[in-house]
């Protein structure tokens, strides 16, 4: 590689250019000036400081001319090598190949004489793209500014582009009907390709010419109004599975619970439709067999199981019930709740389409949201937002979540990042270093009860994933979210190196000392780890796999650390996917140790911060699903147990691996709620509402259907529901507040009418966490 | 007795974390093992219609349990109105086997049965497909102490199993199955027919005795 020049203020870097493109000034082709559009990057600059630029070739010297035709067609190769590795993105090499032929002397931002102009990306808000029609006319892009200006329209003479005529040719050559992307071929699409290497664009779903530039989320609304959101539910439908059903033999032979089991799976199938769905599609046989006697006669024998509810449920229960006409409101309010908002239209369009889901964030618009120092430039309410509406790309969960987690200040710096996690480095190796070395506490009895529940559950948290698999040459990097980690070869650098370090973790800066990752004494040879065959499910302790040790580590150390809450069952289940994207032991131990802080109240010995939480859930139902609440009280099942399991790992068990990275960066953002939780198991019901009420009757039936729904759940659908959910929580509270101020206290006394909101319930519409810590562990009282 | 045909009878899986109470379930319901069982959160259950000796049907609903005992506190929504209760340990976890007469206590105290004394136990053993060498030292002379202590000692039937290798599951269920009918119709029967009891007891004894010849 050639040895980079020092840039000067005055110089640029050329990333791209596009040459034969002409500005029309006049409709006479004499007055056409032909020129370069580029791409340009400044010293230190940020993706979002980078110039576009239009350079009339009469203005340029001799020997820049010379750079940019040599950029023009280095593009060209650089591209080839991409096409040729089926359309992966170039840029990766392409950065590393800048040499120092491309650096020229900054576009000139307007000259007037000379028909120059460039813009830096932050300012473009959006290009309109106009195709060519081949003998009629060229194609060209306007550049529309934020502050609205619309600069010269740049036409793309391909005709005479030396770049574009050679890149036609290959893509000739390799005209493949069938691939991807019939899409006519010109040089103004080939620049928004590479433009989109640099910035965020999106087309706009409403003019489908035009592309935003690092749109913000008000923009695509008004652009995009209505995501089509049937989309992705059609696409899924036309994938499922045909509607199979049971055999009507053994289905009238069985008892009622194989009747619910099959009613339950299609319904979840076919969500709200499964009633339709019988009376439409199935055949009359089935219909009848609802309807016969006999099977209605099973559902009554079955009612004389009994089904109590236990001390805790009927205290929730009796509470409930207390508060019943508190939390329900009577059907006078909510048909001037309705009336006020229009009927049955309680949210508006703008708010409905806010609830809209959006594409993931990317690496590249990741970085756009930081300046040239690492700072954010945009504000933590909008990232949040952006991240609450779409997500983050896998590639840089990694940092973000570093963020979301509190581990790092959302104004920090690059810089001081750097130092803050060199201190969370031997932060960490201080608390591991106490328990490591201090052999009285491992001999402990306590100690060893919970070192002993620590690795049985290590031994069996994700083992499906491939990096906590065993028998496998593991890589350290290559995480792939959809399947999990992905297996390499590793190279024997690699393996060398990474004995060596024993269980630290390899990747992560330079503070890792032995000191800082002081190990335990188990320390596996991580040799002997690639030659095992299997876990020895009767020798826990025994943890051969790297990945499983280094968790082991990090929850014995918290189990020190937070030492009247040590470990409880469920901890594994949180801490895993923070290993998986960390896979470092300090990093990780820290962004557990902060997610804690908000989940310790699921963990402590009284269980009190669970039952405060479904007790909330419980009236959050009443309030805005009362029918259901009714009916759900008719099935004993108004302790809502069935949400424990949800709660407890936060819906852990009942969404994919992927989806559980989603949900939870999603509720890390606290955009609306820091109990935003509550409202996703909200939505889950209202989702079922339809089913539970017309199918289910008892406590068990109830409990079996929503443990059943695990890993059946369409987590982009239950977002937009739980949204909307929350939008029209949000806007009954405000037009309860408003009715009551409207009556006037009595006599000093508070007006009987005034309708009350729990604190708890109000407490919904805060941010702020709700922190509960375990008390002391009492004297003799195990870990268990 | 009951006239029904079918009987729905309610057992409760107890015991401590790890010790394979979700392994027996899904061994005795499903026929299969899994390595990848995870630690079981909340409660969930599984039905399977048996048919006993006398050719009567019935539907077993069997509650598996989370095994750290903070859960209990809010599990006990499903000791209530159980049939049997089965009290699990690990073959090679001293502690679990020591642990049994709590989660007997445990059950009895939040179930709420209407004859504690009375009520149908059995235990199971489980993991005996491990090498013996990681098995509890003298398992059989600790066992017998547990369940011959006269003092509230655990005189249930005693079943040794490995829900891995389907060893010794499906009787043991069958026996629950029994134990659980009689407690059905015991119940169902009401208060004036204790005498009948008696029999329930020696029937469990005599299983007792085919459960551990294994």
């Amino acid at each position: 590689m050639a040895p980079k020049k020092i840039m000067l203020s005055n110089e640029v870097e050329l990333l791209y250019t596009k040459s034969k493109t002409y500005l029309h000034p006049t409709t006479s082709k004499k007055d056409n000036i032909v020129g370069y559009l580029s791409l340009s990057r400044g010293n230190n600059a940020t993706n979002n400081d980078i110039l576009l630029s239009f350079t009339p070739e009469n203005s340029l010297s001799k020997e820049e001319l010379k750079i940019y035709q040599e950029v023009d067609i280095d593009d060209l190769s650089m591209d080839l090598a991409a096409l040729s590795l089926q359309g992966k993105s170039g840029s990766g090499s392409k950065n590393n190949t800048i040499g120092s032929f491309r650096v020229v002397s900054k576009p000139p931002v307007s000259v007037l004489t000379s028909y120059s102009f460039s813009i830096p990306i932050s300012f473009i808000y959006s290009i309109q793209v106009r195709k060519p029609s081949v003998g009629w006319w060229f194609g060209s892009i306007v550049v529309n500014s934020r502050d609205g200006e619309k600069l010269p329209i740049v036409f793309f003479h391909d005709d005479e582009s030396p770049s574009t005529i050679q890149h036609q040719k290959v893509r000739n050559q390799r005209f493949d009907p069938f691939g991807e992307g019939g899409d006519l071929f010109w040089g103004g699409s080939e620049f928004m390709n590479a433009l989109n290497k640099f910035a965020n664009v999106e087309k706009s779903r409403l003019e489908p010419s035009v592309y935003l530039v690092n749109p913000d989320s008000l923009d695509l609304r008004n652009f995009s109004p209505y995501e089509s959101k049937n989309k992705k539910g059609t696409e899924g439908k036309a994938k499922q599975e045909p509607f199979k059903l049971p055999d009507v033999n053994k289905f009238l032979a069985n008892a009622k619970w194989k009747v619910l089991e099959t009613v339950a799976t299609f319904s979840t199938r076919t969500r709200n439709q499964v009633i339709d769905l019988v009376e439409e599609h199935a055949p009359t046989n089935i219909k009848q067999i609802i309807k016969k006697p006999e099977v209605q006669k099973m559902g009554e024998e079955f009612d004389s199981a009994r089904v109590y509810l236990a001390k805790w449920a009927a205290q929730v229960k009796e509470e409930a019930e207390e508060s019943q006409r508190k939390y329900m409101l009577d059907d006078e309010l909510y048909n001037k709740i309705n009336k006020e908002i229009g009927s049955n239209e309680i949210l508006t369009n703008e708010e409905i389409s806010t609830a809209s889901r959006r594409k993931a964030i990317s690496k590249v618009e990741w970085e756009g949201f930081f300046d040239y120092s690492g700072r954010l430039c945009i504000t933590v309410g909008e990232v949040k937002s952006r991240i609450f509406h779409g997500g983050l790309e896998d590639s840089i969960r990694g940092e973000a979540w570093l963020f979301l987690l509190g581990i790092f200040p959302w104004d920090s710096s690059k810089e001081e990042r750097v130092v803050l996690k060199e201190s969370y480095e031997s932060a960490y190796g201080e608390l591991k270093l106490k328990w490591v070395t201090d052999e009285d506490k491992r001999s402990e009895e306590f100690w060893k009860d919970q070192k002993h529940r620590i690795e049985k559950d290590i031994n069996r948290t994700d083992r499906n994933l491939t990096i906590f698999q065993n028998k496998r040459r593991l890589s350290i990097q290559g995480i792939d979210s959809k399947k999990g980690p992905i297996v390499r070869e590793e190279t024997e650098e690699e393996r060398g190196r990474r004995s060596r370090q024993a269980s630290s973790s390899s990747e992560t800066g330079p503070a890792n000392t032995a000191e800082s990752r002081n190990s335990s004494p188990e320390t596996p040879d991580e040799d002997a780890f690639e030659n095992e065959e299997e876990d020895d499910q009767f020798d826990v302790s025994n943890i051969k796999n790297p990945h499983l040790f280094r968790m082991r580590e990090i929850l014995l150390t918290y189990n020190e650390h937070n030492v009247n809450l040590g470990y409880v069952q469920g901890m594994t289940d949180l801490l895993s996917p923070l290993y998986v994207k960390f896979q470092d032991e300090s990093l990780t131990f820290w962004s557990f140790s902060k997610f804690m802080d908000r989940m310790e109240r699921n963990f402590v010995r009284d269980q009190s911060g669970m039952k405060k939480q479904m007790l909330l859930l419980n009236e959050l139902v009443q309030f805005m699903l009362p029918d259901l609440f009714k009916h759900l009280d008719k099935c004993e099942s108004t302790d809502l147990f069935f949400f424990f399991r949800m709660l407890l790992v936060w819906f852990k068990r009942e969404f994919e691996w992927d989806d559980v990275l989603r949900l939870w960066e999603i509720l890390w953002t606290d955009l609306y709620s820091s109990q935003y939780h509550l409202f996703i198991a909200l939505s889950v019901l209202s989702d079922n509402e339809r089913i539970i009420i017309q199918n289910l009757r008892r406590f068990d039936e109830v409990l079996k259907y929503m443990n059943d729904l695990s890993m059946k759940l369409n987590l982009d659908h239950l977002l937009i529901r739980s949204e909307l959910l929350f939008l029209r929580f949000r806007r009954m509270i405000d037009i309860i507040d408003r009715e009551n101020s409207k009556k006037p206290a009595v006599d000093g006394e508070e007006n009987s009418s005034i309708i009350k909101i729990s604190p708890d319930l109000r407490g919904l519409l805060s941010k702020e966490l709700v922190i509960q810590k375990e008390v002391e562990r009492p004297e003799g009282v195990g870990g268990g | 007795m009951s006239s029904r045909k079918k009987t729905l009878l309610k057992v409760i899986i107890l015991g401590d974390s790890g010790v394979g109470k979700t392994s027996l379930m899904q061994q005795f319901v499903n026929s299969k093992f899994s390595h990848q069982y995870k630690a079981t959160i909340g409660a969930d259950f599984l039905t399977k219609e048996i048919t006993i000796d006398n050719g009567k049907q019935v539907t077993l609903q069997i509650w598996d349990t989370a095994g750290q005992e903070r859960f209990q506190s809010l599990g006990v929504a499903f000791y209530r109105g159980a049939d049997c209760c089965v009290l699990c340990y690990d073959v090679t976890n001293e502690k679990s086997l020591n642990n049994l007469a709590s989660w007997k206590d445990e059950f009895l105290i939040q179930s709420n049965a209407s004859n504690p004394a009375d009520f149908p136990f059995i235990i199971i053993g489980n993991k005996i497909d491990v090498d013996e060498s990681k098995k509890i030292p003298s398992l059989q002379k600790k066992l017998n102490n547990i369940t011959n202590n006269q003092l509230g000692g655990l005189n249930y039937p005693v079943f040794e199993t490995s829900a891995k290798d389907a060893i010794n599951v499906e009787p043991a269920f069958e026996v629950v199955a029994k134990m659980a009918l009689q407690q059905e119709e015991l119940n169902d029967a009401g208060n004036d027919v204790n005498d009948d009891y008696n029999d329930a007891i020696n029937i469990h004894l005599e299983s007792e005795g085919s459960g551990c010849a294994c």
